[in-house]
């Protein structure tokens, strides 16, 4: 009896240990880590992860610097001053030598940086999917969408940067490779226009999910898929579409031109602008423009003055400070948008603005030999940045697209878009502006993939 | 692990209640009785085995003034016994028991804890040996003391082949420096090719500066070594080498899967049980043991040129060359005579004392016991030593048939390292320059000071560190406590528990004074910079928790056992180290006196993990002459990916010939057993975490608009992926396979044992290399990918050539030995890219993991010696071809370290008091690689010391057929040499592990001084080493001979 006893308690002890609930007390999280069943347990952390890759590129290797201000501005030549040959990096990006060590190495931490981005997304991507009841009503939709459409606006940029034009080479050659899944094996290398197709076809889906009435435009919203399909379309050469992006966004009005000068920046421009962090901002900013790197008056003058131009336009007069005392006077050089007090402290780094999808569509317009509406386009801009009209209501269709051509050296001074500009339209090096440092016979918009 | 805290004293407390119960009944029923008749007329007493209710044969049965024994039945019977008289049932092994006489008795007698002798016992349950079917080498503390007094593994390995022992040729015989062990080869890739910490990536699965007593942060760095448990609980290697060697009773290697599989995932890299003593029962008794050991370093293998050669040489390869200066000052060296033997001076003769102390009695009711041992291990670089402080307690009840004990031990370790430095910084120094300061007579700071090529060259003295506040230590203290519990049920039934705790607390210190010879080129501007502290704080906590059900029964001639239990356990470790730099004084030697912090934050790093297991086995004998067994396991880890859990499971037999009728009339054969088992174990020898995907937040940053402000507080904060799971991740598996026999010839005088294995470990976690494109350079992923498989044959012989008890004379001779193969069966292309990767130092072979090749394999190029006409190396391409360029990508497997044979033969010889013993290890077959001719002659750097050999048959002029090429000021600069086959040698070598003297001084003695059993011992170890090597032994710090003198007594 008594032995009987002993075995039922000891079976019994037995079987509350079982191993049903040994398994919620062998699992533990790592404990320096934050992990994702925690992180994702809630909607929270979603946006958390979000603002991780905003932050991400917002770094210095990326549009906090290197894409923006920096290697891109000096490429796509917002600056003329005399870069010394010290200043390796600088110096080689004015050359345009791609193969140099220091621009490769520049490139490939671009490469890795976005890439890890995309990695990033992809992980809030799965999670959405596998915890859509930790989202509110409507977040679902929305935190996907901002994924998805981030994701084609780092691929497109990876596509720009490390691909050469549909100008220069076709949609057919292989490009890079577009990851939808996070997986540590690689995934093929598509051609231009697969990934271009890839990109639409994640913003087609992220238009769907997004609404149209959020306005933070700090994220990725409905507004910058519009502007990003008109950026793509353009690229791919498809201008019918590329135009309907562009007056959709346009007609909305829901984006005011400037009509003063009080915000160099003109932030309620933007679709989408990204902030580098506020503490590290005036590091990388200081870091280009107290070199010193800018533009001299003399071609500010042959920028923004001579021509169809003038003195009075907000984007020159009181426009640009001295890099190291920030005021106006002195060795006026340097865009006064990213100084605040004196200091390059200014955070915000547009991505895509209203004006783009203007000359977008005048692009297009002009293409489908409507010079008119093309014209009105850029008159559109023009009388909001301090200038008059035209003088003509149609400019020629050449002179259309010279025109559209300095709007982009004027407006996106040392953002980094006027070498994608210079790149989607293959322009020989020879025609470059500012060629104080000679471009080397091997020069390229392609940057050299690190893989 | 709360549950089964509770679960144990749930366990515990009904126990207690039943107890109760129990007396309750007895009592009572004691005085209810009470028949008119005082005297029972016939008293029939059957007195049973508890544990399988056998009846026991020739038990002593006292019932008053009565006695008498059991017949075969285990029955008695007594006339006339009085009502109240007690009977008491004696018997050897058992427990005595004792009841109130009524008419039919029935005495049922718990057994005593086995004697090791015919028992195998793998910490969960025991077998007799002859009912085991697997590979298990069990070994005595009493033949561990005999052959090594300080370190059990030293002397294990010479005991048992399969045990390998290995001291690395750089740390020698450094105390403070764990030797890394394997039990049958390898399973695991080293942590060189399985661990990979991307630079600026989070590595946080890993522990940071574990504690010494981190078994599994140990387990993830040293992958190969066996699970270590220490009566049961798992314990880190350097733990049981820190607990006193006289406090191991017995040493069992669990090696194959009929062994191992009943711990599963602990049980793939083999398991070393080490079970400790209990107090010896009886009268209160003290035992003391105390010992002197004197370390003497062992620098035969060096031969460094004398003064006069080197100057010799330098001049004969042109370093001084037009330098007049320098030629000078040589000059003046070679005028003084001075010829410094720079490797005396950090060494020295260690002189070591050990004492051992316990007190203890008690009976079967009641126990205890305390133990004290302090243990000073003296090494031979100045300064160089450990010393051990261990306090134990025991206390162990029984009531009825419940047994509790409880082990409280307290172990405080203090490790140094010699401020002298390394032995190789000296092995450098020119015999011709001073070490002393000519006017202070102390060690001088600068050794020589000279323009060499425009360059000011200052040489430093070593040991002038040595004199300063230079301090290098390591510091732990840990408790630990054991309670087992055992219940014998009956019925053959039997029940067991226990519950473990121990915390672990370490500190280093390492502190480089100002005045330390690294910052004597420092610069003024970097003046504040000077000195270095780095203080490390290491915790380690392990709980575990178990509880056993053993099962045996007979039934004619079938015997049945069954067992089943389950485990518990977690561990949790923790450690933070910081920097200081800026130091103005030699004197303020402490942590506060630093100016500022190296790094802006501590190095800090959180481990926690668990386990659960469960495993059963059914092990059956027909007529003791068939045997199967069946092992089952199941364990759940937090490092697996999550809800999964692991199945192992083994297969053993075994037939014993000597049961056999038609070997019944043999005289010449005792024991003839064949055994073989199959199964499969594991191990967890890999990081934690890998199964879960974490997210790091941004600490120096947030997403939002212009400068971080109050308003922003708690915006915009960003989180970002530090890891991704591999939730498809698979537990390492080892398949092992093992056959066996073992026999007992000519009346017990030769003993044979021969095992024959095959292993194969498969899905081993390796990194995975990933292109940038998918994100995954910031973070490590593991994969299943890796696959190692060995194969062996060990054996052990021991023959005893006189064996005469009566005049107490034995003579024996021993030999065993083992031969290993470990081959790559599958690699991952991040092994592929270590194999390729250009960036590391050939003058090394570089390890090469090519599959179907050996781990241990070296990769050098085929050379064909040095060309006569060019004095440039000649080599053989990949593809037969001559070629004067080094290439990396031709080498080929030109050796193996590991040897095609190792073990040991010895001899030990009694003469009634007086025992001697001589005990050889040997290795043959195996290859290493002459780094001595390549750093100190072919790729020597002339300004400093070289080997004798640097000067001669060098090629010096076309036509010259050399062994070496042409002597240069840098050899490494003009000409260097890279793995060639050229200096890949053999390494047969054969070592006097220990010579062993003892003396018992004979009883009539011993009693005058009130002592009994006291012995004296003189043990020698590592006393001579003959190896066909060439080259220097003991690169940072010396090999050394120990001498033991010993005595034991007790009172």
């Amino acid at each position: 009896m008594l032995s009987r006893n002993y075995l039922v308690v000891f079976l019994a002890l037995i079987s509350a240990l079982s191993f049903s609930s040994c398994q919620k007390w062998v699992n533990v999280p790592p404990q320096l880590q934050v992990d994702q069943n925690e992180l994702f347990a809630n909607e929270q952390g979603f946006r958390d992860a979000l603002n991780g890759i905003y932050l991400q590129m917002g770094s210095q290797s990326l549009y906090g610097r290197d894409l923006t201000t920096g290697v891109l501005s000096i490429m796509g030549r917002s600056y003329d001053t005399s870069f010394k040959q010290a200043d390796t990096l600088f110096y080689q990006s004015a050359a345009f030598n791609v193969q140099h060590y220091t621009l490769k190495n520049t490139f490939q931490n671009v490469w890795d940086s976005l890439y890890l981005c995309v990695a990033n997304l992809n992980n809030v991507l799965a999670n959405a999917d596998a915890r859509q009841n930790v989202f509110s009503a409507g977040h679902y939709n929305t935190t996907k969408g901002e994924a998805l459409g981030l994701r084609a606006f780092i691929h497109f940029d990876l596509l720009r940067l490390f691909a050469p034009s549909p100008a220069a080479a076709g949609l057919s050659v292989p490009a890079i490779p577009y990851i939808t899944k996070v997986s540590p094996y690689a995934s093929p290398v598509l051609s231009t226009g697969a990934v271009i197709d890839s990109c639409i076809a994640d913003l087609l889906n992220a238009q769907n999910l997004l609404s149209k009435s959020d306005m933070t435009t700090s994220q990725f919203t409905a507004w910058a898929v519009k502007g990003l399909l008109a950026r793509i379309y353009l690229y791919k050469g498809d201008l019918a579409n590329a135009q309907s992006n562009a007056l959709a966004v346009i007609n909305s009005n829901v984006f005011p031109l400037a009509t003063n000068n009080t915000d160099l920046m003109f932030n309620k421009e933007q679709l989408f602008s990204l902030y580098s962090s506020g503490n590290f901002a005036f590091a990388y900013n200081k870091s280009v423009f107290v070199k010193p790197l800018g533009l001299s008056p003399t071609n500010q003058t042959a920028v923004f003055v001579t021509g169809s131009g003038s003195g009075n336009d907000y984007r020159k007069l009181g426009a640009f400070v001295d890099p190291t005392t920030g005021n106006t006077t002195g060795n006026i050089i340097s865009p006064k948008k990213y100084y605040t007090n004196g200091s390059v402290s200014v955070n915000t780094l547009p991505m895509i603005r209203l004006t783009e999808l203007y000359y977008i569509a005048a692009e297009a317009s002009n293409a489908s030999a409507d010079s008119l509406t093309a014209t009105n386009l850029l008159d559109s801009v023009r009388v909001h940045r301090n200038l008059a009209k035209y003088t003509q209501t149609a400019l020629k269709r050449d002179s259309i697209n010279i025109e559209i051509g300095k709007e982009y050296q004027k407006e996106f001074l040392g953002e980094g878009q006027v070498f994608f500009y210079y790149k989607r339209k293959n322009i020989p090096f020879a025609s470059l502006p500012y060629t104080k440092v000679p471009v080397v016979p091997n020069a390229s918009y392609v940057f050299v993939k690190p893989e | 692990m709360i549950r089964l805290l509770f679960g144990s004293l749930f366990y515990s407390l009904c126990i207690f209640c039943f107890s109760k119960t129990v007396a309750g009944e007895t009592g009572s029923h004691f005085t209810k009785d009470s028949i008119p008749s005082r005297i029972i007329p016939k008293l029939r007493i059957t007195v049973k085995d508890m544990a399988d209710g056998l009846p026991i044969d020739s038990a002593l049965v006292i019932a008053g003034y009565k006695k008498g024994y059991t017949n075969a039945n285990g029955y008695i019977e007594f006339d006339s016994i009085s009502k109240e008289t007690i009977i008491t049932a004696v018997v050897d092994r058992y427990f005595s028991l004792s009841k109130t006489a009524k008419p039919s008795l029935t005495l049922r007698l718990a057994r005593k804890e086995y004697s090791f002798a015919n028992t195998y016992s793998n910490g969960l349950y025991e077998r007799p040996l002859e009912h085991f079917s697997g590979a298990a080498t069990i070994v005595d503390g009493v033949e561990l003391r005999r052959l090594n007094p300080v370190n059990f593994a030293d002397a294990l390995k010479i005991c048992a082949p399969s045990f390998l022992v290995t001291r690395g040729n750089d740390n020698g015989d450094d105390p403070n420096i764990t030797p890394s062990t394997n039990i049958r080869g390898l399973y695991n890739f080293p942590a060189s090719a399985s661990v990979v910490l991307y630079p600026g990536g989070n590595n946080t699965n890993l522990q940071l500066n574990p504690s010494v007593g981190d078994f599994v942060a140990g387990n993830v760095a040293n992958p190969n070594q066996p699970v270590v448990l220490l009566d049961g609980v798992q314990v880190s290697l350097q733990t049981v080498l820190d607990m006193d060697i006289n406090r191991i009773s017995q040493v069992v290697i669990l090696k194959d899967a009929a062994a191992t599989a009943v711990y599963g995932v602990r049980g793939g890299t083999g398991v070393l049980l080490v079970k400790t003593k209990k107090p010896e029962k009886g009268m209160f008794n003290v035992t003391y043991s105390g010992q002197v050991q004197i370390a003497t370093p062992d620098l035969s293998s060096y031969h460094l040129m004398n003064a006069a050669d080197k100057l010799q040489l330098e001049q004969t390869s042109g370093f001084w060359g037009d330098n007049a200066a320098l030629a000078q000052k040589r000059q003046a060296f070679a005028q003084s005579g001075r010829n410094t033997n720079w490797l005396a001076i950090p060494t020295r003769t260690g002189v070591g004392s050990k004492h051992y102390l316990t007190v203890g009695g008690g009976d079967d009711d009641l126990s205890y016991g305390m133990d004290f041992s302090y243990n000073d291990v003296e090494g031979v670089m100045k300064g160089s030593k450990r010393q051990n402080i261990n306090i134990g307690g025991y206390v162990g009840t029984r009531i009825k048939n419940f047994t509790v004990n409880n082990y409280l031990r307290y172990t405080t370790t203090n490790a140094f390292n010699s401020p002298y430095g390394t032995l190789a910084e000296y092995a450098g120094l020119n015999a011709f320059w001073n070490p002393y300061d000519s006017i202070t007579g102390k060690f001088a700071k600068v050794l020589d000071e000279y323009r060499y090529k425009g360059d000011s060259v200052r040489i430093y003295n070593p040991a002038y560190n040595g004199i300063l506040s230079t301090t290098d230590k390591g510091k732990y203290t840990r408790f630990s406590d054991q309670l087992s519990l055992s219940l014998n049920i009956g019925r053959g039934f039997k029940a067991d528990g226990y519950i473990s705790l121990s915390k672990q607390a370490d500190v280093t210190d390492v502190f480089l004074p100002p005045g330390h010879t690294a910052f004597a080129n420092y610069t003024p501007e970097l003046f504040f910079l000077r000195g270095m502290y780095n203080q490390v704080s290491s915790d380690f906590s392990s709980m575990e928790g178990g509880l056993n059900l053993n099962y045996t029964k007979r039934v004619n001639l079938h015997q049945f056992y069954g067992s089943a239990g389950i485990m518990a356990m977690q561990t949790r470790s923790e450690s933070a180290g910081i920097s200081l730099v800026g130091f103005t004084s030699d004197k303020l030697s402490a942590l506060s006196f630093g100016n500022s912090y190296l790094t802006s934050k501590p190095q800090a790093s959180l481990i926690l993990t668990r386990l659960a297991s469960a495993y059963g086995n059914f092990t059956y004998s027909y007529d003791n002459r068939y045997q199967l067994e069946v092992t089952g396991h199941a364990d759940q880890s937090s490092q697996f990916p999550q809800n999964v859990t692991e199945p192992y499971w083994s297969v053993g037999a075994s037939w014993n010939l000597h049961q056999e009728r038609f070997f019944h009339a043999n005289k010449f054969v005792s024991i003839l057993r064949v055994r073989g088992s199959v199964g499969t174990t594991g191990n967890q020898f890999y990081q934690s975490y890998l199964s879960h995907s974490t997210y790091d937040y941004y600490t120096d940053r947030q997403y939002i608009q212009g400068s971080t402000g109050y308003t922003n507080v708690g915006i915009g904060q960003g989180a970002y992926l530090t890891a991704y799971a591999n939730n498809a991740l698979k537990v390492p598996q080892t398949e092992k396979q093992n056959i066996g026999l073992e026999a007992m010839l000519f009346k017990d005088r030769l003993s044979i044992m021969i095992d024959a294995y095959k292993n194969k470990s498969s899905n081993i976690i390796l990194p995975v290399s990933s292109p940038a494109s998918t994100g995954f350079m910031n973070f490590s992923y593991y994969d299943n990918l890796g696959a190692i498989e060995s194969k062996g044959v060990e054996f052990a012989l021991n023959y005893r050539v006189i064996n005469n008890i009566k005049k107490g004379v034995t003579w024996s001779v021993s030999l065993n030995g083992i031969h290993n193969e470990n081959r790559v069966a599958a690699i991952s292309n991040y092994i592929d890219g270590l194999n390729t990767n250009k960036a590391v130092d050939n003058t090394v072979p570089q390890p090469n993991y090519v599959v179907g090749q050996s781990l241990t394999g070296i990769w050098a190029v085929r050379s064909l010696g040095i060309d006569p006409a060019t004095g440039q190396e000649k080599f053989l391409k990949a593809d037969g071809t001559q070629t004067f360029t080094w290439n990396a990508a031709d080498r080929v497997l030109a050796g193996d370290l590991n040897p095609k044979w190792r073990g040991s033969f010895g001899t030990s010889i009694s003469v009634k008091s007086i025992s001697a013993g001589v005990y050889f290890s040997y290795q043959l077959g195996a290859s290493y690689y002459n780094q001595t001719l390549a750093d100190y002659v072919e790729n020597a750097d002339i300004s400093y010391n070289v080997d004798e050999r640097a000067a001669n048959n060098r090629w010096t002029k076309p036509g010259d057929v050399a062994l070496y090429k042409a002597l240069s000021v840098n050899g490494l600069v003009t000409s260097p040499t890279y793995a060639t086959t050229r200096f890949v040698e053999k390494n047969n070598s054969i070592e006097c592990a220990a010579i062993s003297l003892g003396y018992k001084l004979a009883e009539k003695i011993s009693s005058k001084i009130g002592a009994k059993n006291t012995m004296f011992g003189f043990i020698a170890n590592n006393v001579f080493q003959s190896s066909t090597m060439k080259a220097q032994r003991g690169i940072y710090y010396p090999f050394q001979h120990t001498y033991t003198f010993s005595i034991t007594t007790s009172f």
